[in-house]
């Protein structure tokens, strides 16, 4: 036989009951200190992904100077070489004049 | 309401500070957050899942609320929003579990129809209610919530055992009014089924 409506409606109203006097249980302190282990754990860890883009740009930013130093440096040598090259074949001219 | 219960249910200012300071480094302050909402956090897992999942749903719902701390807005009240964490941290446990068929799906035993006889039987309403409240009406409850999905079994218990409206579950579960509203149709439907199978068995 099909239960009725008033029957299925009073289980629910039961159901309903039960849910709302279930109580909680008591959380620990040793729950409390295993969830701030966590927590600290979890700041550790993104304090560290904070750091490591934070020193990549400091190491880049070294090299890019570094670089350009180095750079610089060549084209300065370069550009002393070029001129006492020039120096030498004006001399090595007025050395051929002179002998003419 | 006092200066003290505000602060306490409505996130006031010593809630605010407390988050500020936490957000600027202050970890080991989270602490006082747990001990002033670990009661709330714990009646709202307790209502949706095992009672052996609490312990580790309430863990779960402090470390997501510790790392999505940053996007609090301190519009609404830290209880509330510690809410949606918890509820949505439940969600969670209930789909993994399912997912790694832990929920046991065997359907309402003989005790169990025994016992909806007897709640049917009663006259008074004092023992009904007395009897609503044994542990045996909690027992298939959970029998009962078992059979279902964890989207409707979240739904229900929200919508038709604690009375949210369908737009408070929608917001507390971060998911559409009209998801909300054809689950809970559904998920009503699948629970009047059951108990209608669980009365038609009985001797």
């Amino acid at each position: 036989m099909k239960p009725s409506r008033e029957q299925i409606e009073k289980l629910e109203q039961a159901l309903s009951l039960a849910h709302a006097v279930q109580d909680a249980p008591e959380l620990s302190k040793s729950w409390v200190y295993g969830v701030m282990r966590d927590v600290r754990r979890q700041a550790s860890s993104a304090r560290t992904t904070m750091e490591v883009p934070r020193l990549m740009w400091r190491a880049a930013t070294v090299v890019i100077f570094l670089s350009m130093v180095v750079v610089g440096s060549v084209l300065a040598w370069d550009a002393q070489r070029a001129d006492a090259g020039f120096a030498g074949f004006f001399t090595e001219t007025t050395l051929d004049l002179s002998l003419l | 309401m006092t200066e003290g219960d505000r602060r306490t249910t409505w996130g006031g200012p010593e809630d605010e500070e407390i988050i500020r300071r936490v957000l600027a480094g202050e970890v080991d302050l989270f602490v006082e957050l747990i001990n002033r909402y670990q009661q709330h956090v714990g009646r709202i897992v307790a209502g949706h899942v095992r009672r052996d999942m609490v312990e580790e749903v309430a863990h779960d719902t402090f470390v997501r609320a510790y790392t999505s701390l940053s996007t609090y807005s301190f519009r609404t009240p830290f209880s509330h929003w510690v809410a949606t964490i918890a509820l949505r941290a439940c969600y969670d446990a209930w789909r993994n579990a399912s997912a790694r068929k832990e929920v046991p799906l065997s359907g309402l035993g003989d005790e169990q129809q025994q016992w909806a006889d007897r709640l049917l039987a009663t006259e008074s309403h004092e023992r009904f209610e007395d009897l609503a409240r044994q542990q045996e009406t909690r027992e298939l409850l959970h029998s009962a919530l078992n059979q279902l999905s964890p989207e409707n079994r979240m739904v229900l218990t929200l919508v038709h055992l604690e009375g949210h409206s369908v737009r408070e579950a929608a917001e507390l579960l971060g998911w559409s009014t009209v998801n909300v509203k054809v689950r809970a149709h559904r998920a009503r439907q699948q629970l009047r089924k059951l108990l209608e199978g669980l009365l038609r068995n009985s001797p």
